[in-house]
């Protein structure tokens, strides 16, 4: 009886296929398709047609929850027809190659045998990229435009999430803030369990579904711009660092730039600066090998810094 | 032997096919373990999919060959997998942010148009319906090491060591992969012989060399980096509010509140370019508790660094 049951619904299934364009009619499938047959010719309301209609409903309603495979039906033609597949074939190979090539840690960790890209074999993965859960949870916070709660470095926040974002090895949200009023992000790993107890929903929901919309002004690219010179708000001045000629690709790669001028044992790059701070910490780890040239208002933090610590009677 | 219900069947049937499409291919008898059913059975499950055909007004109907499953019972999708084409409904919330996440990274890092991935991710991006931004770090001489490991030939370049030091190298890159926000290369130095991790953001002038190798059969991204010979530990005093901003990687231990919002803390950080670097960007008043030779350091580093403003 199962044998007939599923060679019945993949006949129909590839009976579709292959009138994928066309229109048809319960008489199509009983006339055409095995486990459909009937006794002459059908009449509606009849009772065969009713057991073969209901028959070809169970069936469709399989297809669907089986396969995703979606059969409509117009109401004024008695038709059937297929939908269309919600992707190529093409687009269904790149997405299993991607699957194939980057092992996601955290979302989805045993993903249902059949969902796309769950059946690769893992053994070619080269990307690894952690994903936490909390990922998972605001991005459908999101989706719904539903507020969350959490608490964060000591105190619960509200939240409007409108950007998920990952920069350097941190994921970030970017939302707005009911108890500041303001925009902020927020680092994942930062975000605490509520009254210490590990046990509650560290990421409450906070309001119904619909509660807020993303302003049309929110660049989700800009909102994940983590780079503290993107978006410092020390006045902008453009840095000139000097360079060895071998460490100016890991300077450009660290902090931007372009090369103005070149010996045969250094650079001059420019570098547009927008948190001093930072700029002065980042290059430093450069040691020897870089230093800053202008604007003097940089130059002589970075002095006053270093004097200020070889002045330090720390540790005597 | 016990019934088995359509849904069962199907479950079944679906399961392997995407073994067979997603894999390149699979036995059934891996297939079949995979499930927790027995070979017989699931051979017996996949006949509809393997040989059905019915003739109709219009023609032959069936899609008999367009799964293969040959003497060596090894199943393999021969055309399309034309059951997965039909397909109508969007993935799974789960599975599509997942399929996101690997699109979005995947393509980051393509060197050329992808446009089907990109439709894809568009479709993708409406089931999600929230933005989710990954930059993935793409070096420049990443390209070049891909193409060396792809061609199996050695990778030259300058390399720039955690220490600071520029030296030409030429490597067998065994491995390219990428784990905690960096790309590396894995394989061996051809100087010492010695096999190591490099960085691929620490390379320059990335050419590939005229010799071949072989890899080793199994080569892995690794879970971790076992490190503990280049650790170094500092004790310090600081502003808590500053602890924050101390640069990564590091470690946090011990924490302890000295009065007036100060704390002592221990930070471990990895290779003494890093220590050096630690000790210079800490506040000025900031102190190093222990070891005593750290405060030494501290200065001694910082005048070193201050001397390159003498002129």
């Amino acid at each position: 009886m199962t044998g007939d049951a599923s060679e019945r619904i993949i006949g129909l299934a590839a009976y579709f296929e292959k009138r994928m364009n066309s229109a048809t009619n319960l008489d199509d499938i009983t006339r055409d398709v095995p486990g459909y047959e009937t006794d002459g010719e059908l009449t509606v309301g009849s009772k065969e047609w009713e057991t073969v209609r209901k028959r070809l409903q169970r069936d469709l309603r399989t297809l669907e929850t089986s396969f995703s495979i979606l059969v409509d039906f117009d109401e004024e033609e008695h038709t059937y027809r297929l939908r269309r597949p919600f992707f190529t074939a093409k687009e269904r190979r790149e997405l299993i190659a991607a699957a194939a090539a980057v092992e996601i840690d955290g979302i989805d960790d045993e993903p249902l045998l059949g969902e796309l890209g769950a059946a690769v074999d893992d053994d070619g993965q080269r990307i690894v990229l952690s994903v936490p859960g909390r990922v998972r949870e605001l991005s459908d916070a999101i989706r719904t435009r539903c507020p969350v709660r959490f608490q964060y470095h000591g105190r619960l926040r509200t939240v409007d999430a409108y950007v998920i974002g990952r920069w350097r090895t941190h994921w970030y949200v970017a939302g707005y803030e009911h108890e500041s009023e303001q925009r902020r992000r927020f680092r994942l790993d930062r975000i605490e369990p509520s009254d210490g107890d590990a046990s509650s929903d560290v990421i409450a929901v906070a309001g119904d579904a619909g509660s807020y919309v993303i302003p049309d002004d929110i660049d989700p690219i800009a909102e994940m711009r983590l780079d503290p010179n993107d978006w410092g708000h020390d006045p902008l001045v453009v840095a000139a660092v000097r360079v060895d000629v071998d460490h100016a690709h890991t300077l450009q790669h660290e902090l931007g730039g372009h090369v103005v001028s070149r010996t045969p044992e250094s650079c001059v790059v420019e570098i547009e600066v927008r948190h001093y701070a930072s700029f002065c910490d980042r290059l430093l780890t450069f040691s020897d090998h870089a230093r800053v040239l202008a604007p003097p208002e940089l130059v002589a933090r970075m002095c006053a810094h270093l004097q200020a610590i070889t002045n330090s009677a720390e540790g005597a | 032997m016990p019934r088995t219900s359509t849904e069962d069947v199907f479950r079944a049937i679906i399961a392997t096919l995407a073994l067979a499409e997603e894999r390149n291919g699979v036995l059934l008898a891996d297939a079949a373990e995979q499930l927790g059913m027995s070979r017989d059975r699931l051979r017996a499950a996949l006949d509809p999919v393997l040989f059905y055909e019915f003739k109709t007004y219009e023609g032959i109907v069936g899609k008999t060959g367009a799964f293969f499953l040959d003497d060596n019972d090894r199943l393999t999708v021969a055309d399309e997998h034309w059951l997965r084409d039909l397909a109508a409904l969007p993935p799974s919330p789960d599975a599509a942010l997942r399929l996101l996440v690997a699109a979005t990274v995947v393509k980051s890092v393509a060197v050329g148009p992808t446009p089907a991935l990109d439709t894809a991710l568009r479709k993708l991006e409406r089931e999600v319906a929230a933005d989710v931004v990954i930059a993935l770090d793409a070096p420049e001489c990443l390209p070049v090491a891909e193409d060396a490991y792809l061609k199996r030939r050695t990778l030259r370049c300058l390399y720039v060591t955690d220490g600071g030091k520029a030296r030409d190298r030429e490597i067998e890159p065994w491995f390219v992969f990428s784990n905690w926000g960096r790309w590396y290369v894995h394989g061996r130095d051809i100087a010492d012989g010695a096999i190591k991790w490099f960085r691929v953001d620490r390379m320059t002038h990335a050419v590939i060399g005229d010799a071949t190798f072989e890899p080793p059969d199994t080569v892995e991204v690794p879970e971790w980096f076992d490190l503990t010979e280049h650790e170094r530990t500092v004790r310090i005093r600081v502003q808590e509010a500053d602890i924050d901003g101390l640069p990564t990687p590091r470690r946090v231990e011990n924490l302890t509140p000295v009065g007036d919002r100060r704390v002592e803390c221990d930070i471990t950080v990895y290779g003494q370019a890093r220590l050096e670097h630690l000790l210079v960007v800490l506040p000025p008043d900031a102190q190093v508790v222990s070891p005593a030779e750290y405060a030494d350091l501290r200065r001694a580093h910082a005048a070193k660094l201050l001397a390159l403003y003498d002129d």
